[in-house]
């Protein structure tokens, strides 16, 4: 009995002392991001060919699941049509996924090129695991020049950035995280302001006084004062607006301009100091 | 040999997670597999080494997700701890157990994460359904996992021998 009170003990003050560390290196960590850069890097090195594999099998595993549903219904119909038409649809289903593909991609670099930015195409590779981080993994990192503080934007606006980067893959941090922050002007009225993270599908205009009203539907787009996203591309759209009395800032709500749980490409630019390293037009 | 083979299913259960969330399954409906690590560490490896391996299975998660080190490291460290202590009066061995107790401990280490890695802001209620969602999912699929962890690395014996020592006492 004894013993096992001793055990306990150990185990508590043992215990206590891990949470003590986990302070430490909570601190630690958010005063020096590179030394959590260090571990992130490792562990997406590690993981980016599990996620790539585990994504193509699912994607198979989906396709084929699709495919046999549609033949036993057309095989009630007529056995030996059904196949043909099946083969055909199936030449078809990849053709057209090429062509949507070419599309988005072409899409991509014509909005870097109108714009006169360089960057490299990706695609989504994956997400965050634990879905306290909005997050996405993408199949480019540093052989490609990504990396980390780049922005990563979207011919329908902006997607995040860039927060740790493994050779051939890097993490990106949504723009509707908690932990985001984007320097952006609305657009009619070029008031400034930052928009931060508020949930899965709205973020926030803050630092917006009451002196500067501004109305539902108006277009936010980046300031480019950040240094990080190049300015003039759309983060979203004004959808509530309240300016409660005790409080010197309204409080504003912006629906991002990109649905990003449906995001396949995206493109990775390179802010004004990081330029040079990047391959133009990797993919 | 063991401890490893833990963190090995924990980063298994952690790329499972991401696949499923990158199939867009909804993050309130994310199971937290790592909790059910910490759970069955807590049940049969009540030791200086299951506190290590708990902290290992946070790290895990701190290093594939946040953008800080340390706040799940010390949310399961904790939830560990306090697990350890009342698991000698828990029946661990009963899979209605574990699912009840996984749900709570997923509660109360996504608590402790919140606390943690988001202390000057406001909890919103998109969070909270996370909250409840998630430990409801995990809680759902603790008995599967602990079963599997229990066939690929084997039971610690100390357990079971406290178990038989009391009932040869008795």
């Amino acid at each position: 009995m004894r013993q096992e009170i001793s055990e306990r003990t150990h185990i508590a003050l043992v215990s206590f002392g891990l949470f003590v560390a986990s302070l430490f290196l909570t601190a630690y960590s958010a005063r020096n991001p590179a030394v959590a850069r260090v571990g992130h890097t490792i562990v997406l090195e590690v993981t980016a060919p599990f996620a790539r594999t585990a994504n193509a099998i699912a994607q198979g595993v989906q396709s084929v699941w699709g495919r046999y549903l549609y033949l036993v219904s057309t095989a009630q119909q007529n056995e030996s049509l059904s196949r043909r038409v099946s083969e055909l649809e199936s030449r078809l289903g990849m053709l057209s996924e090429f062509e949507s593909e070419n599309e988005r991609l072409r899409q991509a670099l014509s909005f870097a090129s109108e714009r006169q930015l360089r960057g490299v195409a990706a695609a989504v590779i994956g997400a965050d695991s634990s879905g306290w981080i909005r997050g996405l993994v993408i199949d480019r990192g540093s052989s490609h020049g990504v990396r980390p503080g780049m922005a990563v934007i979207h011919p329908r606006g902006i997607v995040g950035q860039i927060t740790s980067v493994a050779s051939n893959s890097a993490r990106v941090l949504l723009v509707n995280d908690h932990s985001s922050g984007v320097d952006v002007l609305v657009q009619s009225s070029r008031v400034r302001g930052v928009v931060e993270g508020a949930g899965e599908k709205v973020c926030e205009l803050k630092f917006v006084t009451k002196e500067n009203p501004v109305k539902v539907g108006e277009v936010v787009v980046t300031s480019g004062m950040d240094r990080v996203f190049p300015k003039g591309v759309v983060v979203g759209t004004v959808s509530h607006v309240s300016a409660q009395t005790s409080t010197l800032f309204q409080t504003i709500e912006v629906r991002p301009a990109v649905n990003f749980a449906r995001i396949e490409e995206v493109l990775v630019v390179a802010s004004g100091a990081e330029e040079s390293g990047i391959q133009s037009g990797g993919k | 040999m063991r401890s490893l083979l833990i963190l090995v299913i924990g980063f298994a259960l952690v790329i499972v997670q991401s696949l499923l969330h990158g199939m867009g399954m909804p993050e309130w409906l994310l199971p937290q597999g790592l909790i059910v690590c910490v759970v069955y560490l807590a049940f049969f490896e009540s030791s200086i080494a299951g506190a290590l391996l708990a902290f290992g299975c946070g790290l895990l998660l701190d290093l594939t997700t946040a953008t800080v080190l340390g706040p799940w490291a010390g949310a399961y460290v904790l939830a560990y701890a306090l697990l350890s202590f009342v698991s000698p009066r828990l029946f661990v061995e009963s899979t209605v157990v574990t699912s009840v107790v996984t749900g709570v401990t997923s509660l109360f280490a996504g608590s402790v994460y919140l606390f943690l890695a988001f202390e000057y802001q406001s909890l919103s209620q998109e969070d909270i359904v996370v909250l409840l969602g998630q430990a409801s999912a995990s809680a759902i699929v603790a008995p599967a996992i602990s079963s599997i962890i229990g066939r690929v690395c084997g039971r610690s014996n100390s357990r079971l021998m406290n178990h038989a020592s009391l009932v040869s006492a008795v």
